[in-house]
C-alpha cells in the first residue's frame, strides 16, 4: 500500500537547480549563497556534462555560464532547443559577457533570463525563485493536460507516453514489466438502473481503490469509459497478479452508497514478462486486452495472466 | 578595499560569518590562480590567459573583491584585443597585459584586522 503512487498531486521533492560553469569558484560561491533556498543544487563543469544531467533528471532551472571551453553556453542552449526533454527546462544565463548581442542571442536560443557576473545575490535569488515558479506552473499545466477530469488518474495520453518509455527501458535492460487492463463488469447496467451519477461514483471509487492498492512506482490510468490500466515497472507477472487480485477483491468488497445491494466487480487482463520480449508497446496492450477478453468470457470477476517472453505467450488464470 | 593603487585588497564580506570560510579559501587559492595566469602568459598561451582572467572577472565580485574583478575584466578585454592574425602573440606581450592582474592577485587578503 502506498500514498505516494506516481501521481501528479504527489510531487513534494525539492526542485533541482543545475549550475553549469567551468569555474569551481562560481560553483563554490553558489553552493554557499543558495544554501538556504528550498532547492537541490547539482553541478556540471562543462556543457556536455550539463546535457547528460539534464537528459537524465527532472531539472527545474539551469544556471548556465556562456563562456566555457569546448561546448559553450550557446551550444548548450541550441542542444536543449533541439531535444525533446530540454524544451521545458528554464535556463537562466549567468555570464560575465555583457554585450547586448550575447543577451539577444541567448534569449533567441531559449533562455528565459540573463544575469551578468558579478551578480547581486538578492537579485539572483529573486530571479531564480521566479524561474522556479514558472517551471512549477508549466509543469502543472502539462500534468493537467494528462489527467482524467473525473477520476484524477492519469489519462490515455499519459499511459501511451509512459508505456513506450517503460517498454523501451525494460527491453533494453532485460528487466521485468507488467501491464494490466481492467474493465468494470456490467457497468452499463449501473448507469441504466441507478443513473449516471452512480456510474460516475463507481468510476471514482475504482480510481480510489487503484490509487490505494498501487505502489509508488506503479502508474494507474483511466484508459477510457469504464476501462482502467496499470503499468507496473520492475514487476514480474506473478507479482503483478498478486496486486491485481488485491484490487479485484477490494472492488468486490466495496460498499456503494448509491446501490448498497449491488456489488461491482472487475475483470482484469494482465500481461507481463521477467525480461526482454522483443514486443513493441502496442503489442503489450493487445496481449493485455486479449487476456481481459478471456476474463470476461470466463465469467468475469477474475484475473487472467499472459506471460510474455521470447516464445509464445502463455496464459494463466486466477481469481 | 583599495585605498591606492598598491594598497591591499580586502573582501567586503570580511565581517560576514557566512562568507568567512569561502573568502579564506578564495584568498588561499589565489597564488595558484596567479601562477596559472603567469604560466599561460609566459608560454604565449592566449586562450589559457583569457580563461583565468575571465574566471576571476566572473567570481571575484561574488567573494567581495570587486576591484580585483574589475582589473580582471580590463585584462580579459585587453587580451581579446590582441589580434592573433596580425600581431605575433609573444609571451612578453601577454605578460605586459597580464601585469596589472598579477599585481592585483598579490594584493588580496582575507581581513584588514591586524
Amino acid at each position: 500500500m502506498s500514498d505516494d503512487i506516481d501521481h501528479p498531486a504527489c510531487s513534494n521533492k525539492r526542485p533541482i537547480v543545475l549550475v553549469v560553469d567551468d569555474s569551481p569558484l562560481v560553483h563554490r560561491l553558489l553552493k554557499a549563497r543558495l544554501r538556504d533556498e528550498a532547492i537541490e543544487l547539482r553541478h556540471a563543469h562543462s556543457g556536455k556534462e550539463a546535457l547528460d544531467i539534464i537528459h537524465g533528471n527532472d531539472i527545474a532551472t539551469v544556471l548556465l555560464d556562456l563562456n566555457m571551453p569546448e561546448m559553450d553556453g550557446f551550444e548548450v542552449l541550441r542542444a536543449l532547443g533541439n531535444s525533446e526533454s530540454g524544451t521545458h527546462v528554464p535556463v537562466i544565463v549567468l555570464s560575465g559577457q555583457q554585450d547586448s548581442q550575447d543577451k539577444v542571442m541567448a534569449f533567441a536560443l531559449g533562455a528565459i533570463d540573463y544575469i551578468t557576473k558579478p551578480f547581486d545575490l538578492a537579485e539572483l535569488r529573486a530571479r531564480l525563485r521566479s524561474s522556479l515558479r514558472l517551471h512549477r506552473l508549466v509543469r502543472m499545466l502539462s500534468e493537467r493536460a494528462q489527467l482524467d477530469g473525473l477520476t484524477g488518474l492519469w489519462n490515455r495520453s499519459h499511459l501511451d507516453e509512459r508505456l513506450e518509455q517503460l517498454v523501451t527501458t525494460a527491453e533494453r535492460s532485460n528487466r521485468p514489466l507488467s501491464v494490466a487492463l481492467l474493465d468494470l463488469d456490467h457497468f452499463k447496467s449501473i448507469n441504466d438502473n441507478y443513473g449516471h451519477p452512480a456510474g460516475d461514483a463507481a468510476l471514482q471509487g475504482t480510481a480510489e481503490i487503484l490509487t490505494a492498492s498501487a505502489r509508488t512506482s506503479d502508474i494507474a490510468c483511466r484508459y477510457g469509459g469504464e476501462e482502467f490500466a496499470i503499468l507496473m515497472p520492475e514487476t514480474t507477472p506473478e507479482q503483478a497478479q498478486v496486486l491485481c487480485d488485491r484490487i479485484r477483491e477490494a472492488m468486490e468488497a466495496r460498499h456503494w452508497p448509491a446501490h448498497p445491494d449491488r456489488k461491482i466487480t472487475v475483470s482484469i487482463g494482465l500481461c507481463g514478462s521477467d525480461g526482454a520480449t522483443g514486443q513493441p508497446p502496442e503489442q503489450w496492450l493487445a496481449h493485455a486486452d486479449a487476456a481481459l477478453y478471456r476474463a470476461k468470457e470466463g465469467g468475469r470477476n477474475r484475473v487472467i495472466v499472459t506471460h510474455l517472453g521470447k516464445g509464445r505467450p502463455r496464459l494463466a488464470a486466477a481469481g | 578595499m583599495a585605498d591606492s593603487k598598491h594598497s591591499l585588497l580586502y573582501s567586503e564580506y570580511e565581517d560576514d560569518p557566512d562568507m568567512r570560510e569561502l573568502v579564506e579559501q578564495f584568498v588561499a587559492e589565489m597564488p595558484e590562480r596567479r601562477a596559472e595566469l603567469l604560466r599561460a602568459a609566459s608560454s604565449g598561451d592566449l586562450s589559457g590567459a583569457i580563461r583565468v582572467a575571465h574566471q576571476l572577472k566572473g567570481a571575484s565580485g561574488g567573494y567581495g573583491f570587486g576591484p580585483l574583478g574589475e582589473t580582471a575584466c580590463q585584462c580579459e578585454e585587453a587580451f581579446k584585443r590582441l589580434d592573433t592574425e596580425t600581431d605575433r602573440v609573444q609571451a612578453e606581450m601577454l605578460l605586459r597585459v597580464a601585469e596589472p592582474l598579477l599585481v592585483a592577485c598579490d594584493r588580496v587578503r582575507v581581513s584588514s584586522a591586524a
